[in-house]
C-alpha cells in the first residue's frame, strides 16, 4: 500500500483502533494496528494514539499507559520531528507522559459528554491544520475527563477551540470547561497534536449525521 | 471547633482489586520491585464542626454508614483525625 505508514498504538483498553485505521485508509494513508509490546518507532513515519479507555482509565485516564515502554518510542519520534497526534485518551495519554504540557481534568459537569460539537481552528502551524485556520469544524466529543487546565496560559499552544458554528467562542460553546475553550493543543515545534475531538468519526459522509467528513481535514494532515 | 478528618475506602483485604493490581504491575514494579501489593481506594477529607476529636471521627463514621459512602460488604474503611 502507497502513503505514509502510520503506526496505531494499541494498549489494553484502547476501542478506536480500528475507527482510526479505516479513516486514515480513506485519508490516503498506510496505517496499522500495532501492540504497545511491539511497537517500534523506526517503522513508522508517524503515531497516531487512539481513543478509549487504556488500562481501563485506572488510577486516571492515560496515567497508566503514559509510563509504558510504547511511549518512549513515541518520545523518539516526536523528538525526530514525527508527527504524533493522541485522540481523546490518546490525548489524555499525551498530557500524562509529558509530551504536551498541561492536564485534562474531569469534565466541569462531572458528566461523561458525548455530542457533536463545532470547533475552530485557531492555529495553522501544525501539518494537521495547515491552511485550515479560522475553518469551524463539526466534530464528536465523547469524554468523561476533557477540561484542558494548564496553570501558566502563556506556555499553551491552543489548536482547536470549541465554539459555535458561526465560530463565535464563549463559555456557551464549552462542552467540558476547558480553560479557554481548548479542544486541542500542540507542543512548541507543532509535531505532537492532542484533541478531545473525535475525527475518525467524522471521516464518511454516508455515516456522519451531518454529511461532512470534517475529520478528514484534519487526519489528511497526517498523511501528507 | 473545625476538626479535620480522613476517610479512606478500599475494598476488604479477601476482595481482589484489579485497578491496584493494575497499577502495582503496570507503572509501580517498572520503578522499584520491592512493592508486595497495592490496593487502590478512594480518600475523603472532611472538614466537621465537632467539640472534640472523638466526635468529630464518630460524627464522620456515623455520615459514612447513614450516606452509604462504602459498601460494607466489599469496603473497609479507615477514619483518622489530622488535626484542627
Amino acid at each position: 500500500m502507497e502513503g505514509k505508514k502510520i503506526a496505531v498504538l494499541k494498549f489494553p483498553g484502547t476501542t478506536c483502533e480500528l475507527d482510526v485505521v479505516k479513516a486514515l485508509r480513506e485519508a490516503g494513508g498506510n496505517p496499522q494496528v500495532v501492540r504497545h509490546d511491539r511497537f517500534d518507532p523506526d517503522e513508522f513515519d508517524s503515531v497516531v494514539l487512539p481513543g478509549g479507555f487504556s488500562y481501563g482509565d485506572y488510577l486516571t485516564a492515560g496515567a497508566i499507559a503514559s509510563s509504558s515502554e510504547a511511549m518512549r518510542g513515541v518520545k523518539e519520534m516526536s523528538d525526530e520531528g514525527k508527527v504524533v497526534l493522541g485522540i481523546c485518551n490518546g490525548f489524555q495519554i499525551l498530557v500524562w507522559s509529558g509530551l504536551l504540557e498541561g492536564a485534562l481534568l474531569e469534565n466541569i459537569n462531572r458528566r461523561f459528554v458525548s455530542k457533536w460539537v463545532f470547533v475552530k481552528v485557531i492555529d495553522d502551524g501544525t501539518p494537521l491544520t495547515k491552511g485550515l485556520k479560522g475553518r469551524v469544524l463539526r466534530l464528536p466529543i465523547a469524554h468523561a475527563e476533557g477540561r484542558y487546565y494548564h496553570e501558566r496560559l502563556e506556555r499553551v499552544k491552543p489548536i482547536l477551540i470549541y465554539s459555535s458554528e458561526r465560530g463565535d467562542v464563549s463559555e456557551e460553546y464549552n462542552p467540558n470547561g476547558s480553560v479557554m475553550n481548548i479542544a486541542s493543543v500542540s507542543n512548541e515545534a507543532g509535531n505532537v497534536i492532542g484533541m478531545m475531538p473525535h475525527p475518525e468519526r467524522a471521516s464518511f459522509s454516508n455515516i456522519s449525521p451531518f454529511g461532512n467528513p470534517d475529520g478528514l481535514l484534519i487526519l489528511r494532515g497526517i498523511v501528507k | 471547633m473545625i476538626y479535620e478528618i480522613e476517610m479512606i475506602i478500599t475494598t476488604k483485604e479477601n476482595v481482589r482489586d484489579p485497578e491496584g493490581e493494575s497499577i502495582k504491575m503496570y507503572a509501580v514494579d517498572k520503578v522499584d520491585g520491592s512493592v508486595s501489593e497495592v490496593r487502590a481506594g478512594k480518600y475523603l477529607l472532611f472538614r466537621i464542626d465537632a467539640e472534640s476529636e472523638t466526635e468529630a471521627m464518630e460524627k464522620v463514621k456515623m455520615i459514612a454508614d447513614k450516606a452509604r459512602l462504602y459498601n460494607p460488604i466489599i469496603h473497609q474503611v479507615k477514619v483518622r483525625s489530622i488535626g484542627r
